[in-house]
C-alpha cells in the first residue's frame, strides 16, 4: 500500500513536494534533510533485530544445507563436520544425481505433482463458490463467515487424525454416509489403496486450505464495482454470462497468486499425510516433502536429505518465477 | 421480461444462495462433527453394527481420561509445554516484528524494497531446508528437547509473516498524529510508545494471536527437534503408533488441541481475516 503523496509538504518528507511525480516507491531525493536522515538511522535500528535473527537463524542455515546437499550422503549429524576439511574435500553432484536413480523419489515426484494440481483445481473452485455466497447478503451469513474460518485454526496435525476418523475403514462416516446414501453396500478400505489414501490427504488439504483460499477470492470480489454488474443486467446479461464476462476477467490476477501461494504452501504440506498415512499404501502418498524428511531424519542420510530439499524449493521456485513472468505479461 | 418474470428470477437466485449456503456449511462441518461424535463414544458403541450416529447418552469419560497422569499419551503436560513454547514465541515475535513492521510503515529508505522482498523470499524456503543445520546445531549443543529448541525457530520463521501483518496495521494509523507529537518535541521512540502502540493495540494483538495459533498448530518443528519433550501436536500425533489404539481418547485429545485456537480465532474473527489477506496477498 502506497500512501498518496501530492498533498503538499508533510513533516516526514520535507521535499515531498519537490519530489518529480510519479517516480518509483522508496527513491530518495539527491539531497536529504537532518531530520530525514534521522529518520533513516532509526528506520535501520528498528529493522535490525528482526535482520540479525532472520540472517542468522534461517538465511544462513540454509547456505549450509547448500553445502552440506554436496557432501556425502550419510554423515555426522554434528554441524561442525559440514566444515571439516575432509569433508569439503568430498564436495561432488553425488546426491542430486543419486535422486535420479531413486525410485521411491521420482514416484513422490509425481505424487506431488498430482497432489498439489488437484488441490490448487478443488480448492479454488469450491472457494469460488463459497466466495460468492458470501458476497451476497442473507440471513445466516455471519454464521457461515465464521464457519468457513474454523479450518483455518485447526492445527493441520488434528485435522489429519479428524480426517483420519472420517475414513476410516471400520467406523468411518465416509462409509457410512456413502451407504445410508445408497452410494456403496461394501465399506471401502479408504487407506489402504493407493489412489484412494491420495484421495483422502487431497480432500484433508482442501479443507484446510479452503478459509485462506476464500478470504482471498472474496477480497477480490470486493473489488469489483457493483455498477458494472448493474449495467449487464440492463443490457440483458444472464448470471452466467456476468460471471465469465465480469467476475473472471476482475479476479483473474487474484486467481493465479491464489494458485501460486497455494502451490508454495501445499508443496510443504506434511502433517495431515503424516496423520492419515505416512506416505503408504505402498508409497501411493509419499510426496517429496515426506521423503526428505525421510532421508534426513529416519535414514539420517543429511546430504542426501538436503540435496532433495534443494530440489523441491527449485521447482517451487519456478512456479513462483513464472508467476512473475504471466503476472508482468498481463499487466504490461 | 416482465416485472412477475424478473421476481421469480430473484426467488430463484435467493433460493440458491441459501441451498449452496447449507451444503458448504454441512461440508465444511462434517469432519469437525466426526471428530467432536467420536469423542463422545464408548468403545463398544462406535463399533456398534449397524453404525450408530449418535451415542446413547452423553459422556464426559474420554475428556477425563486423557488428561489422566497415567494416560498412555502425555496430554496433560503436552498441554502446558505447548502453552510455554507459544506464549513465549508470539511474545518474542510481536516484539522483533514491531519494529522492523514500523519502519516499513513510516520510513523511505535504501533497500526498504529489497529488504522486504528478503522477507517474502522467506516464504519459499521449505522448513526442511533450515531444519536440517538446526538440528545439526542443537544435537552438539544439547539443546534438543528444550522449550528453547522451539521458541527460537518459531520467532524467526514467523517475524516475517507478523511484520507483514502488522505493517498494514501501522499504516491504517494516520501519520499525522505522529507528525504532530515530534513537532511538539517528542522523541521517536517516546512517540511509538505514547501514540503508536495505544492506536495500533489491536493490531499487536491480532498478530500475537496469529503468532500464537501458528506456534500451537506447528508439528514438524518438534517432530524433528524433541523426543522426550511433547507438545499437543506431536503428542496427539502418538495415538496411532500406540498398540490397541483408543479412537474416543484420541478424538478427545484432538478437540482439547484444537479448542484454545478455537476460541481465539472466533474471538478475534475479524482481525484474523484481514490478517489472512494481508499477509498473503499485498506483500
Amino acid at each position: 500500500m502506497r500512501r498518496l503523496r501530492f498533498s503538499g509538504p508533510t513533516w516526514g518528507d520535507p521535499e515531498g513536494a519537490n519530489r518529480p511525480k510519479g517516480g518509483a516507491a522508496g527513491r530518495l531525493p539527491p539531497s536529504i534533510g537532518p531530520l530525514e536522515r534521522r529518520k533513516r538511522r532509526l528506520a535501520y535500528t528498528f529493522i535490525f533485530p528482526a535482520l540479525l535473527v532472520i540472517t542468522a537463524l534461517y538465511l544462513v542455515p540454509t547456505l549450509v544445507t547448500f553445502v552440506v546437499s554436496f557432501e556425502p550422503a550419510k554423515m555426522d549429524p554434528n554441524i561442525v563436520k559440514v566444515f571439516d576439511p575432509a569433508n569439503l574435500r568430498q564436495l561432488s553432484l553425488d546426491n542430486y544425481l543419486r535422486s535420479f536413480q531413486d525410485p521411491v523419489w521420482r514416484k513422490a515426484v509425481g505424487n506431488t505433482i498430482w497432489y498439489v494440481i488437484v488441490v490448487v483445481v478443488l480448492s479454488i473452485s469450491f472457494s469460488m463458490v463459497t466466495a460468492l455466497v458470501l458476497n451476497q447478503s442473507f440471513k445466516g451469513r455471519g454464521f457461515l463467515r465464521a464457519l468457513i474460518l474454523i479450518p483455518w485454526a485447526v492445527p493441520p496435525i488434528v485435522n489429519g487424525t479428524t480426517w483420519g476418523l472420517v475414513y476410516h475403514a471400520d467406523i468411518g462416516t465416509m462409509n457410512g454416509l456413502l451407504r445410508s446414501l445408497g452410494i456403496i453396500h461394501q465399506d471401502l478400505l479408504w487407506l489402504g489403496h493407493p489412489r484412494l489414501a491420495l484421495l483422502a490427504v487431497i480432500t484433508a488439504t482442501v479443507w484446510r486450505l479452503i478459509p485462506l483460499v476464500t478470504l482471498l477470492i472474496l477480497a477480490g470480489l470486493q473489488t469489483i464495482p457493483q455498477e458494472i454488474y448493474e449495467s449487464a443486467k440492463v443490457d440483458g446479461a444472464n448470471a452466467v454470462q456476468r460471471f465469465w464476462h465480469i467476475t473472471v476477467p476482475n479476479v483473474r490476477m487474484v486467481l493465479l497468486t491464489t494458485a501460486t501461494l497455494l502451490t508454495v504452501f501445499v508443496t510443504k504440506a506434511f502433517d495431515e499425510i503424516w496423520a492419515l498415512t505416512e506416505g503408504g499404501p505402498s508409497y501411493g502418498t509419499t510426496v517429496m516433502n515426506l521423503w526428505t524428511y525421510r532421508q534426513a531424519f529416519d535414514f539420517l542420510r543429511f546430504g542426501y536429505g538436503a540435496a532433495l530439499a534443494y530440489i523441491l524449493m527449485f521447482l517451487t521456485g519456478i512456479v513462483v518465477v513464472a508467476n512473475f513472468i504471466i503476472r508482468r505479461r498481463v499487466e504490461g | 421480461m416482465g416485472p412477475s418474470l424478473y421476481r421469480l428470477q430473484k426467488k430463484g437466485a435467493k433460493l440458491l444462495t441459501y441451498l449452496l449456503a447449507v451444503v458448504i456449511g454441512l461440508v465444511m462441518a462434517f469432519p469437525l462433527l466426526t471428530l467432536v461424535r467420536v469423542s463422545f463414544f464408548t468403545r463398544l458403541e462406535l463399533y456398534a453394527k449397524p453404525m450408530l450416529w449418535l451415542p446413547k447418552t452423553v459422556k464426559w469419560q474420554n475428556y477425563v481420561d486423557v488428561l489422566a497422569p497415567n494416560h498412555i499419551v502425555p496430554i496433560k503436560p503436552a498441554i502446558t509445554n505447548s502453552l510455554i513454547v507459544a506464549c513465549s514465541a508470539a511474545t518474542l515475535t510481536v516484539i522483533l516484528a514491531s519494529l522492523a513492521a514500523y519502519a516499513f510503515a513510516r520510513f523511505r529508505f535504501p533497500g526498504r524494497n529489497l529488504l522486504q522482498s528478503l522477507l517474502l523470499s522467506v516464504y519459499l524456503l521449505p522448513a526442511i531446508l533450515f531444519l536440517i543445520p538446526i538440528f545439526m546445531m542443537l544435537r552438539p549443543l544439547k539443546l534438543l528437547d528444550t522449550h528453547i529448541s522451539l521458541i527460537v525457530p518459531y520467532t524467526v520463521w514467523m517475524t516475517p509473516f507478523v511484520i507483514l501483518i502488522l505493517r498494514d496495521f501501522f499504516q491504517s494509523v494516520p501519520e499525522e498524529i505522529e507528525d504532530a507529537a515530534l513537532v511538539d518535541g517528542c522523541t521517536q521512540l517516546s512517540v511509538i510508545w505514547h501514540i503508536i502502540l495505544p492506536l495500533a493495540g489491536p493490531g499487536l494483538v491480532a498478530a500475537w494471536v496469529s503468532a500464537f495459533i501458528m506456534s500451537w498448530n506447528e508439528f514438524l518443528t518438534p517432530l524433528i527437534l524433541t523426543s522426550k519433550l511433547k507438545v499437543i501436536t506431536v503428542a496427539l500425533g502418538q495415538y496411532t503408533s500406540t498398540y490397541d489404539i483408543q479412537l474416543g481418547h484420541m478424538a478427545a485429545a484432538g478437540v482439547y488441541a484444537i479448542l484454545p485456537v478455537l476460541i481465539l480465532t472466533l474471538i478475534f474473527q475479524r482481525r484474523i481475516e484481514q490478517g489472512i489477506t494481508a499477509g498473503s496477498l499485498k506483500g
